[in-house]
């Protein structure tokens, strides 16, 4: 089916490839800004680049930023530059882009549907915000019962995450930076789950809850991407990626050490 | 009968993941199967007497070669299945527990607990590593040259 070809073959001119060109950048940007490895960027800027049958094109991406560039013989050569400035987990972006640029390969897909459907991937989400809270409920409490956790841990986990959602809720609405919401959410967790031995005194495993409620902030993206970008030989970008995951592990350490130490405190007090 | 519970607990979790991520939607059940692979081979691994570094290198590479497979036959980025897969193993635990073993000023245990995150850490990596390596070898052998272009 996908080497059936629908669009008939255009003519190639200046105007022509700058519109590639542009398509290229933007299919780029959009993986690269939900989380797909930088040789993936790469591989598949290439191969759309090379639909236009030229074959001097070559493309770099690092973790902050694109640029590629065709030169075309008797033509303008044509350079984007593009900075990238948000990063963030959209598994279903990454999956539109990556199937755009295998049917712009294939034939299947022009340019001009191309350029509607990428506009159509930026403007739309998945999964509505509630769904995206009711999934981080869902993480908790998996995690809490994955870990052994007992009735009266799992229940309190559902309250726990209650708890995690509000300051996710809140940093995101304040556009707080990733630090920082890391350490508010590690703190808010450590004293909600610590409450519990409160109410069960000497009766409950607060650890569980605790481990369970901070996985939802863990860096798993940047972790795997790091390694993989490293193996690929991509060292520039595996370092960022790397340092991005041990920085948001520190943080919800610190949050949770904080709000260890906090719960301590008040309880002596 | 703990192993199934936790499985099917690892299976939620997982799913739970997919939300977050934004997994396409016809995906995510298949990415809650990566994690309840994972954890249960993890489990198996555990109760059979390995070490948790062991284990986890188990289920990492369990969890990769489901991921390869089921990226071939979807046709999409390895990632969608992997990140969640691996979900369970990433080990927030140790980080909380040398975290709060840092604060009681237990020096050793903190220690134990640091080495044991990197060694999770290094466990998954290595899994990565020689899953990907593998299916790229086998890439070079049963693709003929010409119709490497995608």
């Amino acid at each position: 089916m996908e080497n059936r070809r629908r669009v008939p073959a255009m003519e190639w001119t200046q105007k022509n490839y700058n519109r590639l060109a542009e398509i290229a950048t933007n299919v780029g940007c959009i993986m690269l800004e939900s989380g797909a490895e930088t040789y993936r960027v790469e591989d598949t800027i290439d191969h759309i680049l090379r639909i236009s049958g030229v074959e001097r094109n070559s493309s770099l991406v690092i973790t902050t930023a694109i640029v590629l560039t065709i030169s075309i013989p008797e033509m303008d050569i044509i350079t984007i530059v593009r900075r990238v400035r948000d990063r963030g987990t959209n598994l279903n972006r990454i999956y539109q882009m990556n199937q755009l640029s295998r049917e712009l390969c294939s034939g299947v897909v022009g340019l001009e549907e191309a350029e509607k459907r990428i506009e159509e991937v930026r403007s739309t989400r998945q999964y509505s915000q509630k769904l995206h809270y009711i999934g981080v409920c869902g993480i908790v409490i998996g995690f809490t019962a994955m870990l052994g956790g007992g009735l009266r841990e799992t229940g309190w986990s559902a309250v726990t995450a209650l708890w995690l959602i509000l300051s996710m809720f809140l940093c995101t609405s304040l556009s707080m930076n990733a630090f920082f919401s890391n350490i508010a959410g590690a703190l808010i967790v450590a004293l909600a789950a610590e409450c519990g031995n409160l109410i069960w005194p000497g009766n409950f495993h607060s650890s569980v809850v605790i481990i369970g409620a901070i996985m939802p902030l863990v860096p798993g993206m940047a972790f795997t991407n790091g390694i993989r970008d490293l193996m690929y030989g991509d060292y520039t970008a595996a370092i960022a990626r790397v340092l991005e995951a041990i920085v948001t592990a520190l943080a919800i350490a610190l949050g949770v050490g904080l709000g260890l130490s906090l719960f301590g405190m008040g309880v002596r007090v | 009968m703990t192993i199934i519970w936790k499985t099917i607990a690892a299976f939620i979790c997982v799913c739970g993941y997919g939300f977050v991520t934004e997994t396409p939607k016809k995906l995510v059940a298949y990415a809650g199967v990566s994690g309840a692979i994972c954890w249960f081979v993890y489990l198996v691994a555990e109760a059979n007497g390995g070490t948790v570094g062991f284990s986890c290198f188990l289920a990492a590479l369990f969890v990769a070669l489901y991921s390869h497979i089921m990226a071939r036959a979807k046709k999409t980025p390895v990632t969608m299945f992997f990140l969640g897969g691996i979900l369970p193993l990433v080990p927030g635990s140790q980080i909380y527990q040398s975290v709060r073993y840092f604060i009681r000023g237990e020096e050793l245990l903190f220690q134990e607990n640091l080495t044991l995150t990197l060694l999770i850490s290094g466990a998954i990596a290595l899994a990565i590593f020689i899953m990907d390596t593998v299916f790229q070898v086998l890439k070079k052998l049963t693709i003929p040259k010409s119709e490497k272009n995608l």
